[in-house]
């Protein structure tokens, strides 16, 4: 294929420049300064110690109780807004479970009141705008990021969305309609009907053990007015946490947040469901049968909330286990070491309510058994013997890495600021959350696994004839 | 071995400290960093190409503490026999399982042990591998990726049950439609041309590669004329060269491999496709068989694509509104002599997706985009680059492939490029290439809609 645009500026391979450095050069170089070499001794550099994350961040809590968290930062020509609010299954009642999940996909597609839909689109990118929202289990996110020439304009956009969405008739009735559609699509991926599975067997009745989508029966009966009032509920002040982080001036933006939400007037936070998790007696089996080409298993326990003391220590635990990287003990017993599968990892989910740890793995069907064994006798053998110090150390340095890798972003760090002060956790949690790891020990780490590791839930979609029991 | 590795790495830090007293001066006068005067989130950048020819290119990133390489080699499945197929993938599997100095596992422990994490990926025509860690451990993240290149050691226990465990990755790939759809659509596009394969290879092929076989491959293939590596992040150019340098300073060049010629036939005419599958909904792909990002029509294709699904106000966006659609996209995907354009759409009513969807593309052909369109479509690439341009591990990887495809200096005129293409050109690249008269259409379908 010819390229004739990039001849149009050939002047520009002048400056193309290739050096050629020649090995004996770098021998020589080496043999010169080796002498100098060994008189310094070869002393080891020391790391830099951790930077606080959060130093800079300006938190504001308006007098309707609405919290502006601001970092600024001057790399990027990129600013990143976050709003935080509880929503979500934990506080939808059982006939409307779904309803902040179509809440949030309306604030998307359905216009507001004074501006039609495809005005707010076409403005927003016009300034090269990003936006979305969503929900979960325990709260829901709108967030944009936007170039700081935009900056403004775009905040303009957005606080209209957040603010005054229109929930036009039509619109509802799409956003139901794709939501049962998106239902019927769920059992496409393994994945997906495994998950399901293993949510319904571990939280029974609990809300989290719905789909944050809803039922087709819930969905069905979602009206335009349950949006308004669910909108009304949940977008109090007190109930909202903007994070803000880029090159923006704070004193500015603090005053285009007072304009848009200084008149709101406080009111009463959603209350979240009281429901308790089963409590698990002995080991609970689901197996779907169906013509798939793996097993796909997870095979859970109960762990610590969100904000209990031990949860810290579950992490560490998780990390040990099977998340992050190739090395965790899941994949090296069960991939490197037996073969056994391809894709396979664990995970903790800290939750606002009952939360639990489980490992995850897609294997051959013949291999369920042996897969099985060794995903339980690893859980179990965190219950048998301590970790030792040097898997514990390099664990929480792992930790320590991945924290700081995990805020490279603008928009990272906004979500992190925003879902920790939402959450309870503060703010700063960023910076407290290395010496909470740090402080993790191997008898913690057996202590909280006998606590929790006695009766799991296995999840398996396998074809026909795999499990005998 | 880890006394022995700490040794090298402190012999090696103080030979680093003195060596650069010399090659700062070296560099600074014969490699200013290229593009400093550029807009485009890759320059400035710095390329030094060793004796052996191997590219190192750097790029300093300060913002985060964090180093990411990309190691890119210039082999991918289109490149294998038949017999053998998979064998890319397969050697893939191979490279960070260890090497003379370090045993099975012991790579991913260190990186993980600070933090970091590996992976890698095989391609038509590239494979790499990259190591994202703190930047306080790039002497370590830079050692293992030498030794990796240099000495992986092949096991031959291990051979053995890495085959097992891409024997359960085809699984795993058989049981999601959408890579299913996906790669039936780039077989039929890419028909005729060694890029029509299927990468992972099956248990036949599988069974064929031998220790031997992936040796002789990794051998032919792994040579440094044949491979690029980016570094990206909180790094110092000049120590990174040097330490690249003298690590890699005993790599042997080789043949640099090349394709076989192969002609690129032009679409004469429609073609579609059903399946039935065993799903629940229908999955629609109109696939275009286009030009490579090397091509004077590839900046206009990407800002087609943008304006049909680059944002909220795109055109395919409509199907949302009328409620006709639960996914979509648009993508423009280019390897190193073709490329693939292809629109994605899940829904319940095939028909009427399908009929819409060449409207859509009818429309422009016929009637164009308009300036407000074209502009929408450059501000949200412009910011999707910003959002890419903050991520190490991003930056090094498409600087490594577009280094690997072209230069980088052809990626940065691309850019440029872009912010030149007219409304005109979106409707010229439009009926020349994504016309729904020739577009291959596959539809997957749930077995119980017959």
């Amino acid at each position: 294929m010819r390229s004739v645009w990039r001849k149009r500026r050939c002047g520009l391979l002048n400056h193309k420049k290739q050096i050629r450095f020649s090995l004996l050069l770098g021998v020589l170089i080496l043999l010169a300064i080796l002498p100098a070499y060994l008189l310094a001794g070869g002393k080891e550099e020391e790391r830099p110690a951790p930077v606080s994350l959060t130093a800079n961040v300006i938190r504001k809590v308006f007098p309707n109780g609405l919290t502006l968290l601001i970092k600024p930062t001057y790399d990027h020509e990129l600013i990143a807004v976050n709003l935080y609010a509880r929503m979500g299954t934990l506080y939808e009642a059982p006939e409307q479970v779904g309803i902040s999940a179509l809440m949030q996909r309306c604030l998307l597609y359905g216009g507001t009141t004074s501006r039609e839909p495809h005005i707010i689109y076409c403005e927003l990118e016009k300034v090269g705008a990003h936006w979305n929202a969503s929900s979960g289990d325990d709260y829901g996110n709108v967030w944009m990021t936007v170039t700081k020439p935009g900056f403004y304009r775009a905040l303009d956009f957005y606080f209209d969305l957040i603010l005054h969405p229109q929930f036009a008739e039509w619109d509802v009735e799409i956003g139901k309609k794709e939501g049962l559609e998106k239902l019927k699509g769920i059992d496409d991926y393994p994945l997906n009907t495994v998950s399901i599975l293993f949510s319904q067997g571990f939280y029974g009745e609990h809300p989290y053990g719905r789909l944050t989508i809803g039922s087709e029966e819930t969905i069905s009966a979602l009206t335009r007015d349950d949006l308004v009032a669910w909108h009304k509920k949940i977008y109090i002040p007190n109930n909202m946490v903007f994070s803000v982080v880029g090159n923006v001036d704070p004193a500015e933006v603090i005053t285009e947040f007072e304009k848009a939400f200084g008149q709101m007037k406080k009111g009463r936070l959603p209350s979240r469901s009281q429901k308790k998790a089963p409590t698990l007696k002995e080991n609970k089996l689901l197996y779907q049968p169906r013509d798939v080409g793996g097993a796909y298993l997870i095979l859970g326990y109960p762990a610590p909330n969100n904000l209990q003391k031990d949860a810290p220590v579950m992490e560490v635990l998780n990390t040990i286990l099977g998340s992050g990287g190739m090395s965790n003990r899941l994949f090296s017993e069960l991939r490197d070491k037996r073969g056994l599968a391809y894709a396979l990892g664990s995970s903790y989910q800290q939750m606002v309510g009952p939360s639990f740890i489980s490992a995850i793995m897609i294997t051959a069907p013949e291999n369920y058994q042996a897969a099985r064994e060794g995903i339980v006798a690893e859980f179990k053998r965190f219950c048998e013997e301590p970790v030792s110090q040097a898997e514990l150390e390099n664990t929480k340095k792992w930790l320590k890495g991945t924290y700081v890798m995990a805020q490279e972003t603008t928009a990272a760090q906004g979500r992190l600021l925003g879902v920790y002060e939402l959450l309870g956790y503060g703010y700063d949690y960023s910076d407290q959350y290395l010496s909470l790891i740090d402080a993790v020990t191997p008898e913690d780490i057996q202590r909280v696994a006998k606590k929790y590791f006695n009766h799991y839930v296995l999840a398996v979609l396998a074809p026909e004839g795999t499990i005998e029991e | 071995m880890f006394n022995l590795s700490v040794a090298i790495k402190k012999k090696f830090r103080v030979i680093i400290s003195f060596a650069l007293i010399f090659i700062s001066i070296t560099l600074s006068t014969i490699s200013p960093a290229f593009g400093e005067d550029e807009e485009s989130i890759f320059a400035p950048f710095t390329r030094v190409t060793l004796e052996n020819g191997l590219t190192i290119i750097v790029k300093e990133m300060h913002f985060a503490p964090i180093v990411a390489v990309d190691i890119r080699v210039g082999v991918g499945s289109a490149y294998e026999p038949p017999e053998l197929r998979g064998i890319s993938h397969f050697v893939e599997h191979m490279f960070f399982k260890g090497t003379k100095r370090r045993q099975v596992g012991e790579i991913a422990r260190e990186i993980k042990a600070v933090g970091g994490y590996i992976n890698a990926g095989t391609s038509l025509d590239t494979t790499d591998y990259y190591v994202v860690a703190p930047s306080a451990y790039t002497d370590l993240v830079l050692d293992v990726t030498a030794d990796a290149l240099q000495h992986s050691s092949f096991d031959p226990a291990e051979i053995d049950r890495e085959r097992k465990v891409i024997l359960e990755e085809i699984r795993m790939r058989q049981d999601n439609p959408g890579t299913r759809m996906s790669d039936q659509i780039r077989l039929e596009l890419l028909k005729g041309t060694p890029y029509a394969n299927n990468i992972i290879g099956t248990a036949e092929t599988l069974g064929n590669i031998d220790r031997e076989a992936l040796l002789t491959y990794f051998q032919k293939y792994y040579v440094p004329n044949n491979i690029i590596v980016a570094v990206v992040g909180d790094v110092d150019t000049q120590i990174v060269i040097a330490h690249l340098m003298e690590l890699l300073k005993d790599f042997k060049p080789g043949e640099a491999p090349s394709l076989p010629a192969f002609e690129i036939s032009q679409p004469t005419g429609s073609a579609r496709f059903e399946i039935e599958d065993d799903i629940s909904q229908y999955f629609i792909c109109f696939g275009f068989s286009v030009p490579s990002f090397l091509s004077e029509d590839s900046p206009a294709l990407e800002i087609l694509r943008a304006i049909l699904d680059g944002g909220r106000s795109a055109r395919l966006g409509k199907l949302y509104s009328e409620g006709l659609i639960i996914n979509k996209s648009a993508e423009y995907s280019s390897f190193r002599e073709l490329g693939v354009f292809s629109i994605f759409a899940a829904t319940q009513t095939p028909t009427v997706v399908e009929k819409r969807i060449q409207e859509i593309l009818s429309e422009i052909i016929e009637e164009g985009v308009s300036e407000e369109e074209v502009a929408i479509a450059k501000a949200i690439i412009r910011t999707g680059y910003a959002m890419e341009a903050e991520r190490a591990f991003s930056m090094a990887c498409m600087m490594s492939r577009y280094e690997e495809l072209s230069s980088l200096e052809d990626r940065i005129r691309y850019e440029q490029a872009l912010a030149e293409v007219t409304k005109e050109d979106v409707q010229r690249v439009a009926e020349k290439y994504v016309n729904p008269q020739q577009a291959t259409v596959f539809i997957l379908k749930p077995k119980e809609a017959k």
